[in-house]
C-alpha cells in the first residue's frame, strides 16, 4: 500500500519535472527563434505580428512534439572547448597552408586507426566532426568505435592530438552511461 | 582609421589562406589530402575575412549574423569533407589523375 503510494508519488513527480523540462525547452526554443529573427531582419522586423507569430508557434511546436533525449553537454563546459577549438583549427589551417605553398610539398599521408570512447550520438558526432579541422587529421569511416582517420604528416603524433580532443570532449559532456537516473 | 586597417589586413590575410587552400587542391596528391586543404585552409580564411568584417559591422545582430554564417559554414565544410572521404574510402577515387 505505502509501496504504491511512493510510487504514485514518485511517478507524479517525475511527470512534474518533465513537464517542467518541457516547459523550459520551449521558452529556450522561443529565445532562440527570437534571437535568429533579430540576427536575419532585424529588430523592426521582429516586432511585426507575423514574426511574433512564428516565435510563438516555434515555443508550441516543442512543446507538442515528442521531446528527444536530452543534450547531455556542460554548459560550463562549452566556453573552454570553444576557445581550444578556435585555436587547434586556426593551427590547422596554418598548418594546410604552410604545407601547401612549401615547394618542397612536406607531406606524408597515411591512414590510422582510432579506437573512440565516446558514447555514440552527439559526442561522437561532434569528435569526427571537429577532428576534420584539426592540424593533419580527416576523419573518413567510422565502424562501431573504430575511427579510420586519415592523417597528412604520419611523423607528427596525430593519436596524441586525438586522446586529448576525446578526453576534452568526454568532459564536455554527461556520459548517459555513467548516470544514476537522478533527474529523469 | 584603424577599424579600416585592420579589415583590410584581416581581409588580405584571409584570402591568402583561401589561395592556400586551392593551392593544397592543386598540389596535393589525392582526394584525402586535398580534403585537408580545402576544409582547414578555407575556414581559417573565412573565419580572418568574418573577422575583418565584423568591424565594418552596423551592430551588433549584424556581428552575429557574420558569426552565424562561418559557423553554419564550418558545420557544413567538416561534414562535406567526410562524406566525400567515407565515399572515396568505399567506392575509390572519383577519376584518376595517373
Amino acid at each position: 500500500m505505502t509501496r504504491v503510494a511512493k510510487h504514485r508519488d514518485a511517478t507524479s513527480r517525475g511527470g512534474l519535472n518533465r513537464a517542467r523540462a518541457r516547459w523550459r525547452r520551449a521558452a529556450w526554443t522561443v529565445l532562440a527563434a527570437a534571437v535568429l529573427w533579430w540576427i536575419l531582419a532585424g529588430l523592426d522586423s521582429l516586432l511585426e505580428p507575423l514574426a511574433l507569430l512564428a516565435v510563438v508557434l516555434a515555443g508550441a511546436a516543442s512543446l507538442v512534439l515528442p521531446t528527444g533525449r536530452p543534450l547531455a553537454i556542460r554548459p560550463r563546459a562549452i566556453p573552454g572547448l570553444t576557445a581550444y577549438f578556435v585555436r587547434a583549427s586556426f593551427l590547422g589551417g596554418i598548418d594546410i597552408a604552410r604545407r601547401a605553398l612549401d615547394p618542397r610539398l612536406p607531406i606524408a599521408p597515411d591512414f590510422i586507426e582510432y579506437r573512440a570512447d565516446l558514447p555514440h550520438g552527439p559526442p561522437l558526432t561532434l569528435f569526427m566532426a571537429v577532428l576534420s579541422l584539426l592540424p593533419g587529421t580527416l576523419s573518413v569511416r567510422l565502424e562501431g568505435r573504430l575511427l579510420t582517420v586519415h592523417v597528412l604528416d604520419r611523423h607528427s603524433d596525430p593519436e596524441s592530438a586525438l586522446r586529448d580532443l576525446e578526453k576534452r570532449i568526454h568532459a564536455a559532456f554527461e556520459d548517459p552511461r555513467q548516470e544514476s537516473g537522478g533527474d529523469q | 582609421m584603424i577599424a579600416n586597417t585592420l579589415t583590410v589586413i584581416l581581409i588580405l590575410a584571409g584570402l591568402v589562406f583561401f589561395a592556400a587552400g586551392t593551392a593544397g587542391l592543386l598540389r596535393f596528391p589525392d582526394v584525402y589530402s586535398r580534403l585537408h586543404a580545402l576544409t582547414k585552409a578555407d575556414n581559417v580564411g573565412l573565419g580572418l575575412v568574418i573577422l575583418g568584417l565584423m568591424l565594418q559591422a552596423a551592430g551588433p545582430a549584424d556581428i552575429l549574423k557574420l558569426l552565424l554564417i562561418w559557423v553554419l559554414v564550418l558545420a557544413a565544410g567538416t561534414t562535406a569533407a567526410h562524406m566525400v572521404a567515407q565515399r572515396t574510402w568505399t567506392h575509390g577515387e572519383f577519376e584518376s589523375d595517373r
